[in-house]
């Protein structure tokens, strides 16, 4: 079964938590009805929306490691401002991470991965490259 | 500022722009210190990281105190020493729990030679000081690691209410304090909940 990438890289935010908000529980429901085919076990116990998220991690692991790699990750631990706004590992896109090191090309470092260069771009030149101050 | 300078550059008077407090927030934040990632690290100033990075798959722990006193018993002791002056940290923790899953993924690692980063945050934010927000958020156990000093389970405990108080120590510091700030006391904050994500 495949999982679009927002969905895949939704499993991967909810993973290794403990403890979830009731929309998160019910967001973990609908992914497990849709993708493991059966609703969260009906049981009192309180790790069961935590097993149904790590049964998805494991079946999609493949899928979720494609979709990482070719994304940017922002490391956790590390907050970028840019233009006004705060940005996560949480919360940054793609488009944000992307412009952000356009501008500031020597914070890479505080990326865990970024995509690999796209079919036809080319590397920049050296006069074309961006100031790399902050 | 070098680690090394000897001689002092600022005043002691009085912030008269803001109030000081006293006490800490209900809420702290717990790091594995071996899920640091020290390559990433980057200091702001001297006293001052600018993020606490992670390696992939790790996340903070949220650390919730009860009680009108938060991690009563957090302190920094300085003592002279024959090379140089050094700082012992040390955090408290009254834990109401007494459960397998404590013991198991909280205080054994401990026991068995884990070592902790941890954040407080102050109630003093210091938001109208020219560095606004600096003096919000303290790092313990980042030059040495807090390690497991003592922990006590009483069940007829009136502290604990038969839980646990744990009590972490981090020594040979050789610096008085350092600060978590991302530039100002809302992106700190914002770095420090979305750490409780695994990235």
């Amino acid at each position: 079964m495949e999982a679009d990438t927002g969905t895949l890289l939704r499993i991967r935010a909810l993973s290794g938590r403990q403890g979830y908000s009731a929309a998160e529980r019910a967001e973990i429901e609908d992914l497990s009805v849709r993708l493991l085919g059966r609703p969260v076990r009906d049981c009192p116990c309180p790790d069961r929306w935590g097993d149904a998220v790590t049964e998805m991690a494991i079946r999609f692991r493949s899928q979720i490691d494609m979709a990482t790699a070719n994304r940017y990750n922002l490391a956790n631990g590390v907050v970028l401002e840019y233009e006004g706004r705060y940005y996560t590992h949480v919360n940054i896109t793609d488009e944000v991470a992307q412009a952000y090191l356009e501008k500031y090309p020597n914070r890479a470092r505080l990326f865990t991965s970024v995509p690999a260069r796209t079919k036809g771009t080319r590397a920049r030149t050296k006069a074309e490259a961006p100031k790399a101050e902050q | 500022m070098a680690s090394c300078d000897v001689l002092i550059s600022q005043e002691i008077t009085r912030n008269c722009s803001d109030s000081y407090l006293k006490g800490l927030e209900q809420i702290g934040w717990a790091f594995n210190r071996s899920e640091i990632d020290f390559d990433k690290i980057e200091f702001r100033s001297e006293n001052e990281l600018s993020a606490l990075p992670l390696v992939s798959g790790a996340k903070a722990y949220k650390i919730y105190q009860a009680g009108n006193k938060p991690f009563n018993g957090l302190q920094t002791e300085i003592a002279a020493g024959d090379i140089a002056a050094t700082a012992t940290n040390t955090v408290q923790l009254i834990v109401l729990d007494d459960s397998p899953e404590l013991s198991a993924k909280f205080i054994d690692p401990l026991m068995n030679g884990g070592e902790l980063v941890f954040v407080a945050e102050s109630k003093y934010k210091g938001l109208k000081n020219d560095n606004a927000g600096g003096p919000a958020f303290k790092i313990y156990g980042y030059y040495q690691g807090l390690t497991i000093d003592s922990a006590t389970q009483d069940k007829y405990s009136d502290d604990s209410l038969g839980g646990w108080v744990i009590s972490l120590i981090e020594e040979n510091v050789p610096k008085s304090a350092l600060y978590l700030n991302a530039g100002s006391y809302g992106a700190t904050k914002a770095l420090l909940e979305a750490a409780l994500t695994a990235a």
